[in-house]
């Protein structure tokens, strides 16, 4: 099947929103402390024919009606920065290129980076880093099965790469702007971060921020409210 | 190769036209940097050129390792003939950090070379798409903080941009080339350089180009390790500190200006929205560091206001003039041309300065006393050619002493048209014989030479407890003096690195051994590039031995090229460079005599701390020699050989040099 025949909102695809999205299981909702982009116009529900008008009220609904529907998609851990601290060197964003691709270039890390303003009055020049939503819109966004899939260990929502088919579904899901889902250049696939969920010794930003501007916050860690 | 992206670009501003020379052609020999740079001059210069000649190519070069995480690659470099340099304009070089090199490399380049002279006013932008050679009458005249904010908004936010201000544009032989609010190189003159070309700056949009490493797990590795093994204990651990006062926001961090992969060792401080009270309206915002904090040195010696010191230095980066001579050389020159009696009134007012002055460091009291209002004044002017006074001026220390009927004064603190540094006088207070190794870099080389070699008269003397104290400056554990003998022994290879402060008669003995393996790392770490002021990495109390790791930016560049060097093949390129080096010096004329002129500079009195207090003229002529015997060169001279040149496969430079008589 074409990928971009799929509607963002295909009954498929909102099944696994719901299912996936346990306790906030509602389309829109991804648990991240910044920002949201607009949320959906629909509420129908994806197991009856029903619809609601408010998010709410198809959570409790889904709550009461279809409990067995309903399954916790695991937390992630996430990576902290701590902007008292960061030196703005970019190491930690050429580490992180470095690492997944073997070259280094802004443009296919990972972490994004910011130039607040080229001069003046400015704050920082600083990475932007994915939050590894509780809700993900990027993994619901996906229509490839597989192609998007939840870390084991840690949690990290991560993209196959080898799946991937490039359709940018999970670009334009990401609730935070500047997006941290990016296409690679020759649009084969999409790139996230995945916590460097392979890698021994966790992820590589980390590693090599010399100043601790970057924290690795485990799920368990994250699910302790800590 | 790894490391590389590939092409440096060559742009002929007489035509506008622009072409690519492949990398490959020169790496991995002439590893990058400073190595290419110098061997891209060689190649466009000849013994008539000068300094404003369309055809002074000026090149601007980034490293393997630029653009990667590796600790202080974010460095470019820069070479061509060099302006301040005295009395020919030197072959020299100088560099920045910051993310200029990144930004060129992701636009697909490793290097630029600039020849030839737009008709009017240009500015070139680099990016993916092409490369444009662009009108910049809208920029002419404007400082550097105002045109960059205009080229931003014109192109993007994530540029780089390298650029002059008035000061470079009116050919002020000590003008920089500067980059965002911090980053500039200082010596030279090569602001007016491209002043010169009527190139106002050159931009580059990063684009897709990826720089591959050859050893990514290395690269990640030796970013960490070389960073912890830089930074002293106390820069690693806790929070930066953050001071709030009534103007100012201090970061122990440079927000915007710290090199693409920096590291914590690498502590300026960021001062925002400081109130300008003496330079105009509005706020001024930015980093002082090293010599950038010298701006009492100019004025009354008031270290303790700290914002009009902040002022000062962003009004020099402004007007792209070099703090270093504005606060560390010029200055001295006119106190003592004003304490014998020979100078009372310059721009129009009557002097008044500091009897006392000039001392050295560390009394931090001396100034040569003129008014904030009054060094504001004579910086702009300067900047601008305005008046009779500031034109003599803007020719640099030697040329304007020339003008002034003051040669002989201006000697006491200038050699090869550069103010003190690292040698003892004025600003750094070093002990016999360190200042005899310094002699003798000063001879040998066509600027001040401690830009890249600060290991030793700067780090090596630091970690000897009787000259330092208990700690030195970066916290570390000090040594008692003979250890470190012992050390600098094993790390030099000859026992002599370090000899002379208890047995005077070993000063001068086989100094030549220590400057040219300072010689080779100035290269390595030149054309890596790495930041010489942050890898003092010879002597470490830290380590079971106490010895660094001076290994450290050959590693960096075999994890990101691919080879295999060991350090005496790093080494044997180094040495490679040297001649290349040397042999443009050579073809502009440079003979032992120049060499020698440094015995007058080294033979003043001075305030150093213990005995003998002057250069002994026959014993440094011997120490001389030996080095030229070392370096493989001709002793009449001091000119590299047929057979030294061919050993190091540069017999086209031999063929060069024999035609033009200047082979011994």
């Amino acid at each position: 099947m074409d990928k971009k025949e799929n509607s963002k909102l295909s009954r498929r695809n909102l099944l696994k929103v719901i299912a996936a999205g346990g306790a906030a299981a509602t389309v829109g909702v991804s648990g991240c402390t910044q920002q949201q982009q607009g949320t959906t116009t629909k509420y129908a529900c994806p197991y009856c024919d029903k619809e609601f008008e408010s998010q709410s009220k198809l959570k409790t609904h889904i709550q009461e009606d279809h409990p067995q529907e309903i399954s916790d998609i695991k937390k992630s851990g996430v990576i902290t920065w701590e902007p008292e601290k960061c030196a703005s060197c970019s190491r930690c964003l050429m580490a992180c290129s470095a690492y997944h691709d073997g070259s280094i270039s802004y443009k296919i890390s990972r972490i994004l980076w910011e130039d607040d303003d080229y001069i003046g009055q400015f704050e920082f020049r600083r990475p932007l880093l994915c939050q590894q939503c509780d809700s993900p819109e990027c993994f619901y966004a996906c229509p490839i099965e597989g192609a998007m899939y939840i870390d084991e260990e840690t949690g990290a929502r991560c993209i196959d790469e080898e799946k991937c088919t490039g359709c940018g579904e999970c670009v334009e899901a990401c609730p935070f702007e500047p997006t941290r889902v990016l296409m690679k250049a020759d649009g084969d696939a999409a790139i996230k971060c995945d916590l460097c969920s392979d890698r021994e010794g966790g992820p590589v930003c980390v590693e090599v921020c010399d100043r601790n501007a970057l924290t690795y916050v485990t799920s368990e860690e994250r699910e302790g409210g800590t | 190769m790894d490391g590389y992206v590939g092409k440096i670009l060559k742009v002929n501003l007489d035509n506008g036209t622009t072409s690519e020379i492949d990398t490959s052609n020169y790496v991995p020999d002439y590893i990058g940097g400073v190595g290419i740079a110098y061997r891209l001059v060689w190649e466009n210069m000849d013994e008539d050129l000068t300094e404003f000649d369309p055809g002074n190519p000026l090149v601007f070069m980034t490293g393997p390792c630029s653009g990667t995480s590796l600790p202080s690659t974010g460095r470019t470099e820069i070479s061509g003939l060099a302006p301040e340099g005295y009395p020919e304009p030197w072959v020299a070089n100088s560099g920045f950090g910051g993310d200029f090199a990144a930004k060129l490399k992701y636009a697909g380049y490793d290097g630029v070379i600039i020849v030839g002279k737009a008709e009017e006013p240009v500015y070139l932008l680099i990016s993916e798409d092409g490369v444009e050679v662009k009108d910049a009458t809208h920029l002419w005249g404007l400082g550097t903080l105002k045109a960059q904010e205009l080229l931003a908004r014109n192109h993007s936010d994530d540029m780089g941009a390298a650029l002059i201000g008035p000061a470079g544009e009116n050919k002020v032989r000590w003008a920089t080339v500067q980059a965002r609010t911090e980053n500039a190189a200082g010596q030279g003159g090569y602001g007016a350089v491209m002043g010169s070309k009527n190139l106002k700056a050159v931009v580059t949009i990063p684009g897709d180009t990826e720089i591959t490493v050859a050893d990514p797990e290395a690269v990640i590795e030796e970013s960490k390790k070389i960073s912890e093994e830089l930074a002293t204990p106390n820069q690693l651990e806790g929070e930066l500190e953050t001071e709030e006062s009534q103007w100012t926001t201090r970061h122990q961090s440079c927000g915007f200006s710290a090199c693409t992969g920096g590291f914590a060792g690498c502590l300026p401080v960021y001062y925002s929205n400081v109130p300008r009270k003496f330079t105009g309206s509005g706020t001024v915002s930015g980093v002082k560091y090293c010599v950038g904090n010298c701006g009492p040195w100019l004025y009354n010696g008031d270290w303790g206001d700290t914002n009009t010191a902040l002022e000062v230095n962003k009004l020099c980066d402004d007007l792209s003039l070099n703090h270093w001579e504005a606060f560390a050389g010029l200055n001295w020159f006119l106190c003592n041309a004003y304490n014998e009696g020979e100078l009372n009134e310059l721009m129009g007012e009557e002097l008044d300065m500091n009897e006392d002055a000039p001392h050295v460091y560390p009394d931090t009291t001396a100034n040569v006393g003129f008014s904030k209002e009054f060094a504001v004044k004579f910086l702009r002017k300067i900047a601008h050619r305005e008046g009779e006074d500031a034109d003599i001026l803007a020719e640099g220390t030697p040329r304007a002493a020339e003008e002034m009927g003051l040669e002989e004064i201006a000697k006491e603190t200038h050699k090869h048209g550069y103010g003190p540094h690292w040698d003892g006088r004025y600003l750094h207070f070093i002990h016999y014989p360190v200042w005899v190794v310094s002699a003798l870099a000063w001879a040998v080389q066509p600027r001040d030479p401690f830009n890249q070699q600060h290991g030793y008269p700067e780090r090596l003397p630091s970690f000897v407890e009787e000259w330092a104290g208990d700690t030195n400056i970066m916290g570390t554990e000090t040594l008692p003096y003979d250890t470190v003998v012992d050390l600098a022994a094993e790390v030099y290879g000859t026992e002599n690195a370090l000899t002379g402060w208890k047995n005077t008669e070993l000063g001068y003995k086989d100094k030549e051994i220590p400057e040219i393996w300072h010689e080779n790392r100035q290269l390595m770490k030149g054309s890596v590039p790495a930041c010489d002021r942050q890898f003092p990495l010879i002597i470490d109390p830290r380590e079971d031995d106490n010895i660094g790791d001076y290994e450290a930016e050959l590693r960096m560049f075999n994890a990101v090229v691919g080879t295999d060097w060991s350090l005496e093949e790093m080494y044997e390129a180094c040495e490679k460079i040297w001649n290349v080096y040397r042999s443009c010096h050579v073809l502009q004329g440079r003979t032992r005599e120049q060499d020698e002129t440094v015995i007058d500079y080294f033979k003043q009195p001075s305030d150093w701390p213990d005995e003998p207090q002057e250069l002994d003229p026959d014993k440094f002529r011997d120490l001389l020699e030996n080095y030229y015997e070392e370096r493989g060169w001709d002793k009449e001279n001091g000119w590299p050989t047929r057979d030294k040149l061919e050993e190091l496969g540069l017999s086209d430079v031999a063929d060069k040099l024999e035609e033009k008589g200047k082979l011994p």
